[in-house]
């Protein structure tokens, strides 16, 4: 703790100074987060906005004493036990035994009491039932009968007129919780495509490009639908649910009311329509209707979120899923418009004022308004407006005026923002998640120059959230790492520095399960994969891959590309690190729904199967992928049928070999086109291929007919060019070769023949393809010769 | 003894007329299944008419090797006064129609469900090519939600051109 302190004062003063910022700042990182998770430090340094929360910590426990009221303090109740005879207690004797009591109840059954032995004894005072329940228990009547003596119970209509009675406070649920319940159960399943899909394996997208090919027919499918919905309106009117159903009403997106009204005017605001709700209350004040303040608040509210200005279309599922990097992200800052100075809003705003219906609520909407556009003038002033006029203001509207602070030039820029945080804590309005992400977005955004050191201010937010108890969210860790490693400024740490870091936030984000609150939460993961991937650190990819599991956290990959990143960059790591059996496992899993394949992933697979033998097993199951997925190209063909032709195999996996070659050569062979084989055509390295693998399976026939295919490519070689030479020269080739060319050689030899091959051939030419023949008789000549 | 001899005296002609007998003739047997000529389908010459599993059953059958193309187990037509059965008949033409159409007359035989609140609608489909097929199951579920005022989901199962999806052939 001390030497933290000291430490932390002298890498301030270098601060100032400016000397060795990065190795300070490295010491600071690696002080503060390592302790970041274990204790609460109350630093001296800097200033705390809000003092500790007390934490109550109830060290009572329960204990049911007699004040309790399910107890009656003047009776008691008996029973006999272990009684050899079943014996009941008479009346007599209960007054031997219980003389001073005022009323007797033998055991019965009635009404309220349970059906047991039980009997009731009643006393004029509290403290003899205590005696009598301490002296009689356990006692031995005749017959070895023990009796027992309790507490009597009140009856249970008397329990609730004595107690108040607590209902507990209904927590809203959302009317899906408890399916969201039961799937944070399962987990991801890694085999199931996405839910949009049609679900029969044919429609399967199995690349990328089909992916985005399949989501946008999807979509385009709806769109065609409302589109005639639209059109024939008067079809789909009839609604005679009970109760009725509004879902499927052809009219829930437009307005109703068209008349200028009050009513007309809510209507536009639901329904989120800007321009129509700014043209009705234009109307609306022309014709001096009357519009409340009510509405008119809800006015500025639609007003001051859109900037007055129509709002995008509704995000489709289609929009979600393949909007990869969009330039707003949800934030306005990136608008080059800004907030409209001549808009609507503040047009309102004036009309507010001159009826005075300006309550709190509506200056904070305008303030919020205007810091979220940018207008950083006005935004100031009104600020200032309400400081002096005492209006409170919102902890959303200081998050806004943080942001804003920062754009003052450096000479200003500290002040100001220390000023509005001063401001929260005289207010005393306690900062939220809001406040620090904010803060931290403009360390990132606006800390761009070289001497410019934002790590210090990143590690004091860090603590300050600790102490106001505020959990950091994905966001912040999105921050802290992009500020720590130094990708704003123009020194970059080291790497380790930054594994260390990444190291440290996984920790810290163990076994969490987090909500979206801002858009930079969806970018932690695969940001964060990619940034991890380049360490090569195998421990603290799969604690990511584990805090990306527990619970909901997988719905923070929701693009398609985001899951691709990230897997792929597992992927890479995983494969470096373990044996060839856990990765083919994996890879199983991933391949054709979150990682869509391609002829080099295919590629690369196989090579990794191939540096051992254990791996061949996996390869018949490759072919199927690949004719599954129709990425039979040449060069992946080729590749995998050099290698199984290579050697022998054992007779398992030889089986499964020849029947791929079997197939191929089948379809190929079609006079149809083959889509199975799409790529594929049987040209000399395949043949080549082919023929080993039947030959090392010893089916040699097969063979033959497969190397038969090289004769009737020379058959069409020799006809193409209808040169008289070259189909000689091929008709040698096979007359030489025997049985193997027979009947190519007498098709060709009847084709030259023909007229149509060469209009006119010279007698000495025909007698030379005459005297061709086959080349048995000749041999079977010599033989002779000899002999 | 007495009422016999009075019958014997009247023996009119009324007894030719008053008589009621039945004309017998050899047993008709259901199991060779000579004679039927009710819910069988035509032989055509060249033996070329597909037929599915459902119309090659004859009628009586049903329950036994033939079902029904529409299940309706849902609240508005199986509980005591609910009267919405020929409701279900429109919309199942409604339906059968719409799809033969729109899946450009490859999807004839449907079986459509009705559980709870949604309607179920599967077939067998041989389309050309996926985009085309995700697309139409998308427009269909659209519409029909839109016209029947509850959701409806298609249960479609693609079929390539080599495969045969005809039970008998007459």
């Amino acid at each position: 703790m001390k030497m933290s302190c000291s430490l932390t004062r002298t890498c301030l003063k270098t601060l100032k100074l400016g000397q060795h910022a990065h190795r300070t700042s490295r010491l600071l990182a690696c002080c503060a987060l390592r302790k970041f998770s274990t204790e609460v430090e109350a630093p001296t340094v800097s200033p705390s906005l809000s003092s500790p929360p007390p934490v109550p910590v109830p060290e009572t426990v329960e204990v049911l004493e007699p004040d309790d009221k399910r107890y009656d303090p003047l009776s008691i109740s008996f029973r006999i036990k272990k009684s050899k005879k079943k014996r009941k207690l008479k009346e007599n004797e209960l007054k031997q035994l219980f003389p001073n009591a005022v009323s007797y109840d033998l055991p019965k059954a009635h009404g309220l009491w349970p059906v047991t032995n039980y009997g009731k004894i009643t006393f004029s005072s509290a403290s003899k039932a205590k005696e009598v329940i301490q002296n009689m228990n356990g006692k031995i009547l005749e017959n070895g009968a023990v009796l027992q003596v309790q507490k009597a119970l009140r009856p249970s209509e008397e329990w609730l007129t004595l107690d108040q009675i607590e209902i507990p406070k209904k927590i809203e649920r959302s009317p899906t919780a408890i399916l969201e319940a039961l799937s944070a159960t399962v987990g991801k399943d890694y085999t199931s495509s996405f839910y949009y899909f049609v679900d029969d394996p044919w429609c399967y997208p199995k690349s990328r490009m089909s992916r985005t090919i399949m989501t946008e027919a999807l979509q385009s499918g709806k769109d065609a639908a409302h589109f005639i919905i639209k059109k024939y309106k008067e079809n789909f009117e009839f609604n005679d649910t009970h109760p009725r159903i509004e879902a499927f009403d052809p009219q829930l997106d437009e307005l109703e009311l068209a008349e200028t009204s009050q009513l007309a005017l809510l209507e536009c605001i639901k329904k989120k329509k800007v321009e129509d709700a700014i043209n009705m209350h234009k109307n609306c004040m022309e014709r001096d209707i009357e519009v409340s303040e009510d509405t008119n608040l809800r006015l500025l509210d639609l007003l001051t979120l859109y900037n007055s200005e129509n709002s995008q279309s509704k995000e489709t599922p289609k929009d979600v899923v393949l909007n990869n990097y969009p330039d707003r992200l949800g934030h306005p800052h990136y608008t080059k418009a800004g907030w409209r100075k001549e808009g609507y809003a503040e047009k309102l705003f004036m009309i507010m004022t001159e009826k005075n219906q300006l309550s709190p609520r509506a200056y904070n909407m305008m303030l919020k308004g205007r810091a979220k556009y940018g207008d950083r003038q006005r935004a100031m002033e009104l600020y200032n407006t309400m400081k002096q006029t005492n209006i409170p203001v919102e902890i959303e509207a200081y998050n806004l005026m943080v942001y804003v602070a920062f754009n003052y030039p450096r000479n200003y820029q500290v002040e100001k923002v220390m000023d509005i945080l001063r401001d929260m804590k005289t207010q005393g309005v306690v900062p939220n998640q809001g406040t620090f992400n904010t803060y931290l977005k403009a360390l990132l955004d606006y800390m761009t120059l070289k001497k410019d050191n934002p790590t210090a201010d990143m590690l004091k937010t860090l603590k300050e959230m600790k102490i106001c108890g505020v959990e950091p969210s994905l966001a912040t860790w999105y921050y802290v790492y992009k500020i720590g490693t130094g990708s704003t400024s123009f020194v970059k740490k080291s790497k380790m520095f930054c594994l260390d870091l990444a190291r440290q936030i996984i920790d810290s984000m163990e076994g969490k399960i987090y909500t979206p609150t801002a858009p930079e939460d969806y970018l932690l993961y695969h940001y964060l994969a990619q940034e991890v991937r380049n360490f090569l650190d195998v421990d603290v990819t799969y604690k990511l891959h584990k805090s990306l599991h527990t619970g909901n956290n997988y719905r923070f990959l929701n693009t398609f590309k985001k899951e691709l990143l990230y897997h792929l960059n597992y992927m890479d790591v995983v494969k470096l690190f373990e044996p060839i059996d856990t990765v083919v496992k994996k890879n199983n899993e991933m391949t054709p729904v979150v990682i869509p394949p391609s002829a080099s992933s295919f590629l690369q697979y196989l090579d990794m199967n191939l540096t051992t033998d254990a791996g061949y097993k996996n390869l018949p199951l490759l072919w199927q992928d690949m004719i599954y997925c129709k990425i039979t190209t040449m060069t992946l063909v080729e590749f995998y049928l050099s290698f199984m032709s290579r050697k022998k195999h054992y007779p398992e996996l030889e089986e499964k070999i020849v029947e791929i070659a079997r197939d191929l050569y089948q379809e190929l062979t079609k006079k149809e086109e083959s889509r199975k084989y799409f790529g594929v055509s049987l040209k000399g390295a395949i043949i080549d291929h082919l023929i080993m693998i039947f030959v090392n399976a010893d089916l040699i026939n097969e063979a033959w007919e497969v190397a038969t295919v090289v004769s009737r490519h020379l058959f069409t070689l020799a006809i193409k060019e209808k040169d008289f030479n070259k189909a000689m020269i091929c008709l040698q080739y096979l007359s030489n070769a025997g049985d193997f060319g027979k009947d190519v050689f007498q098709s060709l030899k009847k084709e030259v023949l023909s007229t149509t091959f060469i209009p006119s051939i010279t007698a000495s030419q025909r007698e030379r393809i005459e005297s061709l023949s086959e080349s048995n008789k000749k041999r079977k000549k010599k033989v002779n010769f000899w002999n | 003894m007495a009422q016999r001899n009075v019958f014997k005296k009247w023996k009119p002609l009324y007894t030719f007329i008053a008589n009621r007998t039945l004309h017998t003739s050899s047993v008709l047997s259901m199991f060779d299944r000579k004679n039927i000529r009710a819910g069988v389908p035509k032989i055509s010459v060249k033996k070329e008419k597909k037929l599915t599993y459902q119309e090659a059953q004859p009628p009586d059958m049903i329950g036994v090797r033939k079902a029904w193309d529409s299940w309706n187990s849902c609240v508005h037509a199986n509980l005591h006064g609910e009267d919405n059965k020929s409701h279900f008949v429109i919309e199942d033409i409604f339906i059968r129609k719409f799809v033969y159409g729109t899946f450009q007359g490859k999807a004839k035989n449907i079986i459509i469900k009705r559980r709870y609140n949604v309607i179920y609608v599967a077939g067998l489909v041989n389309l050309v090519s996926n985009s085309k097929l995700s697309f139409l199951v998308a427009y269909t579920e659209e519409i029909l939600s839109y016209f029947l005022k509850c959701p409806v989901k298609l249960e479609i199962q693609a079929i390539l051109l080599t495969r045969e999806d005809y039970f008998k052939k007459i």
